[in-house]
């Protein structure tokens, strides 16, 4: 199950294409983007950083998941060169918004947050309900009171047929 | 003549009572199963939800933050907010990445409340859940789904962070009542198609 998330998170990453994220832009165009912003303690997260086409490698570093050091390739799409890397946020780390730092070769930087939330899954699910609507098994709906009408007049009208034919 | 028009009405009565106990208990008639989500969705900062619209089955209701029970399930709205809806603190808020929750009631022991018609959402109906940062964000059904509380697919409620989406969960199925009340959940899937200013 887990593994089948974790292909989920990466597929979507990279075939999704997102409108717009909250990515702080800087001089030489140098981001950095953490996908997803929003994960669970013990989960994945896809690493995104551009240098301004510096080739050489630049680190990530939060106390989310620690230091990463990312050697750029060049994107299909665009040529341009990317750091493209992952981590994983550890299965104890406190739910928190957590500060992530890209220091680039050439000195310049970017940075973003990684939101960790939720780490307890509930193991049932709400009690949001009182039984009014329970005790009624016929509720006052459209369909079922026309319904419910057609079939008494159609009755009605056979069993009046039916003492027509007898007397 | 009088025969073909008692079996008409014979007919007519059985497949309108069929539709309306349908609608009622939530059989799928004339529905769609499932949308999928959409390719392209914005993403949104981290700002708790203030009110929640549903036109299509009438809702139009504040949102209120709620945290967990002692038995580790999603705390529920007080019996007087029963027109309102709890957002779950602990998780995403609508826009981020990862399933936002709202609980409502279905209704309380005397009167029916604001999810009392969400069994009746289509695939494709539209959710707005504006929040405290003045952002709306327009959420796309892709399924309603019914499940044993006790058995809730966990990974699937609570634990897909592949995109920004949102659960809204209430009550159905049959009333068992004491501390379990009714026996089902009705989950809505949606996911995050776009974002808008308030």
């Amino acid at each position: 199950m887990r593994s089948a998330l974790r292909a989920a998170v990466g597929g979507a990453a990279l075939g999704a294409v997102i409108l717009a994220a909250p990515t702080p832009v800087h001089a030489d165009g140098e981001y950095l983007r953490i996908t997803p912003s929003t994960v669970q303690p013990g989960f994945p997260v896809e690493i995104e950083g551009y240098c301004g086409d510096n080739v050489n490698p630049a680190t990530v570093m939060s106390d989310a998941f620690g230091t990463v050091t990312i050697a750029p390739t060049p994107d299909q799409r665009t040529g341009k060169f990317l750091h493209r890397g992952t981590a994983t946020v550890p299965t104890d780390k406190p739910p928190e918004d957590y500060p992530v730092a890209m220091t680039c070769a050439s000195q310049q930087s970017a940075s973003t947050t990684l939101h960790v939330v939720n780490p307890n899954v509930p193991p049932r699910g709400p009690h949001t309900g009182g039984g009014y609507l329970a005790n009624k098994p016929l509720s006052t709906n459209g369909f079922t009171l026309a319904g419910v009408g057609a079939l008494a007049l159609g009755s009605l009208l056979l069993f009046v047929k039916r003492r027509k034919q007898r007397s | 003549m009088k025969t073909v028009l008692a079996a008409c009405l014979l007919l007519f009565g059985m497949f309108t009572v069929g539709v309306g106990l349908g609608k009622q208990n939530g059989f799928p008639l004339f529905k769609q199963s499932a949308k999928a989500p959409p390719g392209e969705f914005p993403v949104l900062d981290p700002s708790p939800p203030k009110r929640i619209r549903i036109p299509s089955i009438g809702v139009d209701a504040t949102v209120h933050a709620v945290g967990t029970e002692r038995d580790g399930s999603i705390s529920v709205p007080a019996p007087r907010l029963r027109n309102e809806a709890g957002w779950y603190r602990h998780g995403p808020s609508p826009g981020e990445y990862g399933p936002a929750i709202l609980v409502g009631h279905v209704d309380t022991k005397d009167k029916p409340a604001i999810f009392h018609r969400l069994r009746e959402l289509e695939p494709g109906a539209k959710i707005e859940i504006a929040r405290r940062d003045r952002k709306v964000a327009v959420f796309e059904v892709n399924s309603v789904e019914q499940f044993n509380k006790e058995r809730l697919p966990a990974a699937k409620v609570y634990q897909d962070f592949s995109r920004p989406a949102l659960r809204l969960i209430t009550c159905g199925g049959n009333w068992v009542g004491g501390a379990t009340g009714y026996a089902d959940n009705i989950i809505v899937f949606a996911s995050l198609v776009s974002s808008r200013p308030a």
